[in-house]
């Protein structure tokens, strides 16, 4: 049930067996499953049931770097989180993602694709999607991939019923986490939360899991860790370390004969493509994806015109399609992955919020290797186009004249990855393979913020993924406990 | 003599091998989607 932490009393105490912070699709996903096998659970969630301006100025930051979004926009405070806003792209992650790339330094998870591939069903459910994902090699370094598109647009809609309903599990809104108590013995004793209405109230639960978004997770990380004087977590300097977005470029602009049959979605808007990684190995670059959108008309008309002056034959070829209306033109764009590096980070900045917790920084960049990942993808694909005779591409100035990625006013997938990132070893990573805060017996994290590298799979599937797979972990130490 | 006999076939094999590839290779480029003016076309294009 919703309980009303506005009408909280400072120094109340709520009890419960896991609580769990941020109501996003990770924190829904995990409460939902826990409480669904009779665990008790408390969803504490900083916003309000609705967007709201002075709830949403809590998200204000500063980015240094590259041209980046106003961290306030990036991620929503509200109930259901920043699925509010979501797009609705899903696929899984490569099972190669999940390896060490042997050119990059820092990449590798402690855990396979095979370690969370049984929770893909139940992520799929959750996120209604048919759980269908075909891809189709095309030669040896290119395949086609297949989306599926949620139509879910806040996640905490779809369970309002469910939690307005439930025994066991209780949802305070307007309710932020403003620090932790822990006991010498590395395990948290409470969590203390303010109400919008100002009170300080405090939770006391067996386990805490923190899923608030991959800027949040690091800053309030590194906040609770500097107020314990750096002894809740040995290895301070890595919290908020290589963090990662999915940067995105325009590669190109494409003319498909026939239509492009066979290559786009039923319903013809888009086509989904990536490298193997065996190219990746090989070549020696990250995973990118290229998305093909097709183009109205009058630019389809100029891309032939354009292809007229350069290779006659193949025009004229091209427009007899044309007039028979086989043929469409579109644009290629590119999500691609970021090398991890050290650089790329959430740190804590000089300005506080009005709850006297410093707003975060990002130091964000894309690397020479985050260029090269995205030219050779394209390359490869335009080359594996031409080759099978499906279609021709032009490939944008920059990729030619070898300048930096352009800027655009898109520039990255909202994708808040890293930060405090999966490690079996606590001096290369914040969380443990079970998401386990290295050295605190009781915290975890949840979210895309524990990814060690970012793949080119939009994050939220996966997200629900880890959390269906905490459940199951957390499920088994409290049993463990009782026993 | 089976073995002297294997080796030249062997030498003889990679010598071939070698011309072959080296005959090949102008054919292989020339068919490589090159770029022309951005475009990435097949040698049949142009």
């Amino acid at each position: 049930m919703f309980l009303d932490a506005n009408s909280f009393s400072s120094g109340q105490v709520q009890r419960t067996k896991v609580c769990v912070f941020g109501s996003g699709p990770a924190g829904i996903a995990l409460a939902r499953s826990l409480s669904g096998r009779g665990i008790p659970v408390l969803l504490v969630e900083a916003g309000g049931d609705e967007y709201d301006d002075a709830s949403q100025e809590f998200y204000r930051g500063t980015v240094i770097g590259d041209k980046y979004y106003d961290l306030s926009e990036a991620r929503l405070r509200m109930f259901g989180g920043t699925s509010n806003h979501w797009g609705g792209y899903c696929i899984p992650l490569d099972a190669h993602d999940f390896d060490p790339h042997p050119a990059f330094p820092f990449t590798g998870w402690p855990i396979s694709k095979a370690d969370i591939a049984p929770y893909l069903e139940g992520a799929c459910d959750i996120l209604d999607i048919p759980n269908q994902f075909e891809e189709r090699l095309l030669g040896r370094d290119v395949r086609q991939t297949q989306f599926q598109f949620s139509e879910l647009l806040g996640i905490g809609e779809k369970y309002r019923d469910y939690i307005e309903a439930s025994t066991t599990l209780d949802v305070c809104l307007d309710s932020a986490l403003i620090g932790i108590d822990a006991n010498a013995g590395g395990r948290i004793i409470s969590a203390t939360v303010r109400s919008t209405s100002g009170a300080d109230w405090s939770v006391e639960a067996d386990h805490y899991v923190m899923c608030l978004g991959g800027i949040e997770n690091p800053r309030l990380l590194l906040w609770f860790n500097e107020q314990s004087g750096r002894r809740l977590i040995a290895n301070h300097d890595l919290i908020g370390r290589y963090w990662m977005e999915h940067p995105l470029a325009i590669v190109g602009d494409a003319i498909f004969a026939n239509g492009g049959e066979g290559l786009f979605r039923d319903d013809g808007e888009e086509a989904s493509f990536a490298t193997t990684g065996a190219f990746q190995r090989r070549v020696g670059v990250l995973n990118a994806d290229l998305l093909v959108n097709e183009v109205p008309y009058s630019k389809t008309k100029g891309l032939i015109a354009d292809i007229m002056c350069v290779a006659p034959g193949l025009g004229r070829s091209i427009m007899t399609l044309f007039d028979k209306e086989l043929v469409c033109g579109a644009r290629v764009r590119s999500h691609f992955e970021q090398a991890p590096v050290y650089e790329n980070r959430v740190a804590l900045g000089s300005e506080k919020d009005r709850y006297g917790i410093p707003r975060p920084e990002l130091y964000w960049k894309r690397s020479q290797a985050d260029r090269q990942t995205v030219v050779s993808t394209a390359r490869a694909f335009a080359e594996k186009m031409a080759d099978l005779d499906l279609a021709r591409i032009r490939l944008a100035d920059w990729i030619l004249d070898d300048a930096p990625i352009p800027d655009a006013d898109i520039m990255a997938g909202w994708h808040h990855m890293g930060g405090t990132r999966m490690s079996l070893d606590d001096s290369k990573g914040i969380v443990d393979a079970n998401l386990k805060v290295h050295g605190i017996d009781n915290l975890y994290i949840g979210g895309s913020s524990v990814y060690p590298t970012g793949g080119y799979a939009n994050p939220t599937l996966t997200i629900v993924q880890l959390s269906l797979r905490l459940a199951d972990h957390l499920e088994n130490v409290l049993g463990n406990s009782n026993q | 003599m089976i073995r002297s006999f294997k080796i030249r076939y062997t030498r003889r094999r990679a010598v071939l091998f070698s011309l072959l590839s080296l005959a090949a290779m102008p054919l292989a480029i020339t068919l490589r989607p090159r770029v022309q003016s951005g475009w990435v076309l097949r040698a049949s294009d142009r």
